[in-house]
């Protein structure tokens, strides 16, 4: 069943027998002047039932509902004036006549019969959609009231329609006799008309232009209209059926009290269309602008996007955006849209920024609508001559900071209205917190960045140091760094030389950071394969500068200390490539020495410097003699007062503790030094190695 | 951060670059431009004198390096004069003697200009 409802030339099909019969059998009753009131209900039903199923294919084949506004007007006004035509042709052709007094009017000629046939199907294929056009201006703004009121209006319209049918009353407001019911009936549905009328919230929302066309348009569409019925319909539509004339003369009701509203609405918006404009596009530039910011984290690019969006919405005929300096007093100009090149190079100095500095004491914006000569900011017309309206407006920051100016000049004077400000204010606001956190994040970024890099660089001098201290019977090691937050370039190592050599190695990369660590690493792969080659400190350190100084920036160079002990003799020989002295305690002499034989950093020279003044020095060493390989990180220690943790007291401590294991020497310097420097943070790295002969 | 300060004096065809204050990692940019500043302006026989230079570090120490090749190619030099000892210390260790003219007044070091 329903797949026959849906296939449409099924229904064209059964509406056109519908039809057909209505229209025979209004034939038959003029010819035979007969009426047999059964057939004659039976028509009104056909005609009922065939106006219905028209409804159901309209909607079937064609989606009125989709339409806009603007869609639905034109569409409206093309059908009416459809409908014009066609009733015009057919009563040229046909030259109806009807007989008046009485209801319904009867055809008094054949053709009228005929006319009155056509007319009543043209009056249902064109009022059908005409109706369905005004619905969709009623439901713009849907609400659970505009279903209740729609259904009572079509289902009062049935009622009407059959209670003059079955009356045989003229629906004319006339109360009496039978026509009490159809009457009341119609009564209600203009009740109900009254009240849809005022659903025409589709007004509001045209632009100003469409308010005035539309407005115009409709006196004619409204007296186009009021005509119709007289016109076309009054006598002809009833002639052939009742139902259908209730029908239609309801719709046309709607049709005339609906326009009639709806011009009268679209008068009273023409004053403030301009201005309801203006608002509905600031909202939206609003949206834009919020959408647009709110992606773009690019400092340059928001400054740009926060003068392009301001021109568009403010009609300004030049906006530029002065920020300040970062590190000298007054504004430098971030971005602008249409000053000319010149302009831009010819702003004016921090000293005669008057306007702006003016804006950023009193932190509120300002509107300066005409600049006559005499005026303080007239100055401006000399940096730029098309002012004739400025307005500027500080941006300022969460914490009350201000951070700039935004501009924007119009040629004509009186170009800006309050209006216009609190346009410019809330750019400006939404500009202000864009640019913070691009600047917040732009910050956040780079800490992040420096965090990992330190964290690599202290990763990576971790590996480089050993992980064991060698251990033998001749000798006791221990060795210490304490690393301070900066990371330094510290670097020690131990390399097990032929013949029960150890050798010892201490060394400080200058500067800090990723490429001290990364220095590091190459001196040490360097030091670590040229220990197979050569033993001797002296000539380690030679080859070892000829590497490094061609890798070596030359800002940057390498402090080294280095000695190779042979422990079963007791001989320990050492180099000092502008490293800290050994210190060397002399368990016969109780004392504490600072050797510092001569000799430069290596990558400080290429070669023929370096290995002149490099000397080699030899220590023969007793039981219980001490060797403290140290960093400047330990001298250069200082405490809250500024004072520096100074060799001496190293030299000082060590003597005193001298008898102690190296594990009990390490322990009491490093409680020396934390006490000494009281919480206090490390300058720099700080790497001991303690060498005690057994 | 510590205070740093570099005031510049010339005389005739020598710079003296007078050091005042801390010359450490952060500092140091600034005793760069000094020097930059005279290279740009083809003054190339430089006296950096540090009778106010409360400290100097590594950082302090490399940006002579970095410019006295270049110096020295221009027929000029960097002398370094009226160190105490504390910053004549930390320049011996690393062997600095070595390498620059080190004086005990900035007169010596003119002086020694005005030799050639």
């Amino acid at each position: 069943m329903t797949k026959l409802f849906s296939s449409v030339k099924v229904l064209i099909a059964l509406a056109s027998i519908l039809f057909l019969y209505s229209m025979l059998y209004d034939m038959f009753a003029y010819f035979s002047d007969v009426s047999i009131p059964p057939l004659e209900y039976l028509s009104e039903a056909a005609m009922l039932i065939f106006a219905l199923l028209y409804y159901h294919i309209l909607n079937l084949e064609y989606n009125l509902q989709n339409k806009s506004i603007q869609e639905s007007l034109k569409l409206f006004v093309y059908l009416l004036g459809v409908l014009y035509f066609l009733v015009i042709v057919l009563h040229l052709v046909l030259n109806p006549s009807f007989s008046p007094g009485q209801f319904p009017q009867l055809p008094e000629t054949f053709s009228s019969v005929l006319y009155s046939n056509l007319i009543t199907l043209i009056a249902i294929l064109l009022m059908t959609p005409l109706f369905l056009l005004i619905k969709n201006l009623i439901y713009y703004k849907r609400k659970k009231r505009t279903d209740f009121l729609l259904k009572s209006f079509l289902l009062s319209s049935l009622a009407c329609a059959v209670a003059t049918v079955i009356t045989q009353a003229e629906p004319n407001l006339v109360f009496e006799e039978a026509g009490i019911y159809n009457n009341s009936i119609l009564l209600l549905v203009l009740v109900c008309i009254l009240f849809v009328s005022f659903y025409n919230s589709w007004i509001t929302y045209l632009s100003r232009k469409e308010k005035v066309t539309y407005f115009l348009i409709s006196i004619f569409v409204v007296w186009a209209i009021i005509y119709l019925f007289e016109f076309a319909f009054v006598a002809a539509v009833p002639a052939h059926s009742l139902a259908i004339g209730v029908f239609v003369n309801i719709v046309w009701y709607l049709m005339v009290i609906y326009a009639i509203f709806a011009s009268f609405y679209l008068l009273l918006h023409l004053p403030t269309a301009r201005v309801f404009d203006r608002k509905m596009s600031e909202v939206a530039s609003m949206h834009d602008l919020s959408r647009a910011i709110s992606t773009e984290f690019d400092f340059s690019k928001l400054v740009k996007l926060l003068t392009e969006m301001t021109t568009r919405v403010i009609g300004s005929d030049s906006t530029w955006l002065e920020l300040r300096q970062k590190t000298e007093n007054g504004l430098y100009i971030a971005s602008s849209h249409n000053l000319s090149t010149d302009e831009i190079k010819n702003f004016p100095a921090s000293e005669q920024q008057l306007l702006s500095s003016h804006i950023l004491n009193i932190k509120r914006p300002l509107i300066i609508n005409e600049l006559p000569r005499n005026h303080p900011y007239a100055y401006v017309k000399e940096w730029k001559k098309d002012i004739g309206s400025i307005i500027g407006v500080p941006l300022i920051s969460g914490n009350g900071k201000s951070l700039g100016i935004l501009y924007a000049t119009k040629k004509q004077p009186f170009g800006f209205d309050p209006d216009d400000q609190a346009m410019l204010e809330a750019y400006a606001n939404q500009g202000i917190i864009a640019l913070d956190n691009a600047t917040l994040l732009k910050q956040s970024f780079e800490r992040e960045r420096l965090e990992e890099e330190l964290r690599i660089a202290r990763d990576v001098q971790q590996r480089l140091l050993p992980q064991t201290t060698p251990k033998n019977k001749y000798i006791d090691i221990e060795a210490l760094t304490i690393t301070a937050y900066e990371v330094g370039g510290d670097y020690y190592d131990f390399i097990k030389l032929p013949n029960n050599h150890i050798g010892f190695i201490i060394g400080d990369v200058s500067g800090k950071g990723t490429s001290a660590a990364f220095y590091m690493a190459e001196a040490k792969g360097i030091i670590q394969s040229l220990s197979r080659s050569f033993s001797n400190p002296k000539e380690l350190l030679i080859r070892t500068n000829e590497i490094l100084y061609e890798s070596l920036e030359r800002k940057t160079f390498i402090s080294m200390l280095m000695a190779s002990m042979d422990c079963k003799k007791r001989l320990l020989n050492f180099a000092r490539a502008g490293h800290c002295p050994l210190l060397y305690y002399n368990s016969t002499d109780e004392q504490a020495h600072l050797l510092q034989p001569s000799g430069i950093g290596v990558g400080l020279e290429r070669g023929q410097i370096f290995n002149k003044t490099l000397i080699e020095q030899e220590v023969r060493c007793n039981p219980g003699d001490i060797f403290v390989f140290y960093t400047d990180g330990l001298s250069e220690a200082r405490n809250a007062k500024g004072e520096e943790f100074g060799d001496d007291r190293l030299c000082h401590i060590v003597a005193k503790n001298a008898h102690k294991s190296m594990t009990e020497m390490k322990q009491i310097i490093i409680d020396t030094i934390l006490s000494f420097l009281d919480g206090q943070n490390l300058a720099d790295d700080l790497t001991l190695l303690l060498v005690k002969s057994k | 951060m510590e205070n740093f300060e570099v005031i510049r004096e010339d005389r005739k065809d020598i710079s003296i670059l007078r050091l005042k204050g801390f010359l450490d990692a952060h500092t140091a940019p600034q005793f760069e431009q000094a020097i930059q500043d005279l290279m740009g302006e083809k003054r190339f026989k430089i006296i950096v004198s540090m009778s106010s230079l409360n400290y100097i570090s590594s950082a302090g120490l490399g940006v002579f390096m970095g410019f006295i090749e270049e110096i020295r190619e221009n027929d000029g030099d960097i002398k370094l004069s009226n160190m105490s000892d504390k910053v004549f210390k930390v320049f011996d260790l690393l062997g600095f003697p070595a390498l620059y003219q080190i004086y005990r007044e900035e007169t010596e070091a003119e002086a020694k200009y005005n030799q050639k």
